[in-house]
């Protein structure tokens, strides 16, 4: 069963096309991830999802409500903007409790629940700091904390995981993991680097130009990456470059094609495409020590996510 | 591991999930909320604002006491009118002096003695003054940090835009409203008058400063609205408020009180408003007297007129910012 549905969704702000019928499913209970490059769409898809814009086409429907007119649907989902949101001037505790008053119940004991959310992300002991004297990762935290005061059904985070350091990473992972696997939240969360959603995500969506290109699993996003075509540059001495590119022209089916040009100063630079980017590096590596030939630099200049995308769109 | 480091993974064992049951906050707790954080924040992060919130409360003693001194030392015996008609007079010219800025308006009842309008004159300097540094960031701080997501996720515009407007009403009710009704109970117990033979009075003041607290608030976010520097929306409605009072002192009006070019100073034109709500056919302006209902010049109708399109151009601008486009 799906909690978020877009149907032939479309956005425009002035001449610009933000999305372009796009179409969307959450399901219930999952964690799917939304990626996509920087301007894909992914935060204008949120706002629609979140209620904060309008669609000018097609339909949102969240929880089978129309978050932009039903303000009731807000109470059900927690909301992590893209923006550092909060006042630098309040202290945490405060900046979370006068949110948290927006959509708890009633009745409920909210410094309670506030001094749990902290401590979820690591962040009770600087309950009392003021959000100014927080670090950027720190901050975040504290703001996936103000989401889950209410205890929501549905997580929506706009990359959430975007300037935090390795450890305030892996604690938000853990949460969101244990959320979704003992409490059964759904949760949708947006990056734009594939890697970083791989190990926590049941589902991908892949965006790019407002519009949906792929959806899966990891797996098989993980297999759709690497069957497009990638670009690699490598720079040698014009003798060894000899010799390591007779080499490679002997490979079969792992070269589409290889074009050399002059590098700077005496070197020379040569330009290969692959469908096979791990095996390509593998021989590589086999043919430079077999033939005693040294590569001074090597460039996979089409690993961007932008360069994946405008693959898969055509 | 550090100690940090492993006591950030206590806490996510620890968390404990429980799913919302229950009914939300009504809309009016949501309201208040939004409000009243947003006033306390708003005093909490200026020492300045503190310092003239001081001053402010020390200006609303000294009206108060130099008011009912001066009352006390000019026996009405000495004028042409009741005891209860000085009253009434100084207690007008009072209310009115809080909103009124640089043009005095006097009471036709203190014909030939009108000076409480200037004692209470400095109440509507520090209210503006506050309103201005307090209301300028409202809109344009969640703008500039795009703090109005963190809202429009959990609550309604409306609810916002409500709130916001409540955080002003609920300061400059404090600091003129309250005053008001604090100096009637004073004037009234100190010239020994019947209290409850005056009440419409008290009902009168507190209906014409909820009005000027409304129209102003609205106007202060709705400048607000318009920036993201909550420096230039305080300093705008500041420049406005001053230029526009004094454009009438500036340009002669002084000597053709019965103009209507009086109304650029909008304030004091709400101010104005609360001698039409009396239902004043004349009154003083600037000491010399001036009819609201001859036909000619400046009339009521006018008046009611500048300030309902102040107020509705303000809900319009809000309206526009809020609502139009999808921020």
């Amino acid at each position: 069963m799906s909690i978020i549905h877009l149907n032939e969704v479309s956005k425009r702000y002035g001449e610009v096309v933000a999305l372009s019928r796009l179409n969307m499913h959450v399901r219930e209970a999952a964690i799917t991830g939304f990626v996509g490059p920087n301007g894909a769409g992914k935060s204008t898809t949120i706002r629609m999802i979140t209620g904060l814009a309008r669609p000018d086409s097609g339909e949102v429907r969240v929880f089978d409500a129309n978050p932009y007119d039903s303000i009731t649907v807000h109470e059900r989902f927690g909301f992590v903007s893209e923006h550092d949101d909060l006042y630098p001037w309040a202290k945490v505790r405060d900046s979370i409790k006068m949110l948290a008053r927006l959509n708890v119940p009633r009745l409920s004991n909210l410094d309670e629940k506030i001094s749990e959310s902290l401590q979820a992300v690591g962040m009770a002991k600087y309950a009392d700091r003021k959000v100014s004297a927080l670090s950027k990762g720190m901050r975040q935290r504290t703001r996936i904390a103000a989401s889950l005061v209410h205890s929501p059904r549905l997580l929506i985070l706009d990359e959430p995981l975007k300037g935090l350091d390795p450890l305030g990473r892996r604690t938000i992972m853990n949460l969101l993991l244990k959320l979704n696997q003992d409490d059964k939240v759904t949760i949708l969360i947006s990056s734009h680097v594939l890697e970083e959603l791989e190990q926590l995500v049941d589902r991908i969506t892949l965006i790019h130009r407002g519009q949906t290109v792929a959806e899966g699993s990891p797996e098989g996003i993980r297999k759709l990456v690497f069957s497009y075509p990638h670009e690699i540059l490598f720079t040698s001495r014009p003798n060894d470059m000899k010799k390591i590119t007779s080499s490679l022209m002997q490979l079969d089916g792992i070269i589409r094609s290889l074009e050399l040009s002059e590098g700077k100063q005496e070197f020379m630079d040569c330009r290969v495409i692959t469908l096979q980017p791990e095996l390509f590096f593998d021989e590589l590596v086999r043919i430079s020590v077999e033939n005693k030939a040294s590569i001074v630099h090597v460039d996979a200049i089409s690993e961007s996510v932008e360069k994946l995308f405008d693959y898969l769109v055509g | 591991m550090n100690e940090s480091q492993s006591s950030d993974d206590a806490y996510v064992r620890k968390f404990g999930f429980r799913e919302f049951s229950g009914i939300r906050q009504n809309r009016v707790y949501r309201v208040f909320s939004v409000g009243w954080f947003n006033l306390i924040e708003t005093i909490r992060r200026s020492g300045f604002t503190k310092v003239l919130l001081i001053f402010m409360f020390l200006n609303l003693l000294i009206q108060d006491a130099v008011t009912v001194l001066i009352t006390l030392l000019l026996p009405p015996e000495f004028m042409p009118i009741t005891l209860n008609q000085y009253f009434q007079g100084v207690y007008v010219e009072s209310v009115l002096g809080m909103v009124s800025l640089l043009n005095r308006i006097g009471d036709p009842l203190l014909e030939f003695f009108s000076f409480v309008s200037i004692i209470s004159g400095g109440t509507s300097f520090m209210w503006l003054l506050l309103v201005a540094i307090l209301g300028g960031g409202l809109i344009a701080d969640d703008r500039l940090h795009k703090t109005t997501e963190a809202y429009f996720s959990r609550i309604s515009r409306i609810e916002y835009l409500v709130g916001k407007l409540l955080s002003l009403i609920i300061f400059s009710t404090v600091v003129v409203t309250v005053p008001a009704i604090i100096q009637y109970i004073l004037l009234a117990w100190s010239l020994e008058v019947d209290i409850i033979a005056n009440i419409w009075l008290l009902f009168w003041a507190i209906g014409f400063t909820l009005i000027a607290v409304l129209v102003v608030s609205t106007l202060t976010l709705a400048i607000s609205s318009l920036t993201t520097r909550r420096t230039v929306a305080t300093m705008s409605l500041l420049i406005i408020g001053i230029v526009t009072s004094a454009l009438p002192s500036a340009f002669g009006f002084l000597y053709n009180p019965d103009s209507p070019l009086l109304l650029i100073d909008f304030i004091g034109a709400i101010a104005l408003l609360g001698a039409v709500l009396l239902g004043y056919d004349t009154i003083k302006l600037n000491y010399q007297n001036l009819s609201l209902y001859n036909g000619v010049g400046l009339e009521a109708g006018m008046i009611v007129a500048v300030v309902a399109l102040v107020f509705v151009i303000s809900l319009l601008i809000l309206f526009n910012v809020l609502f139009r486009r999808d921020n």
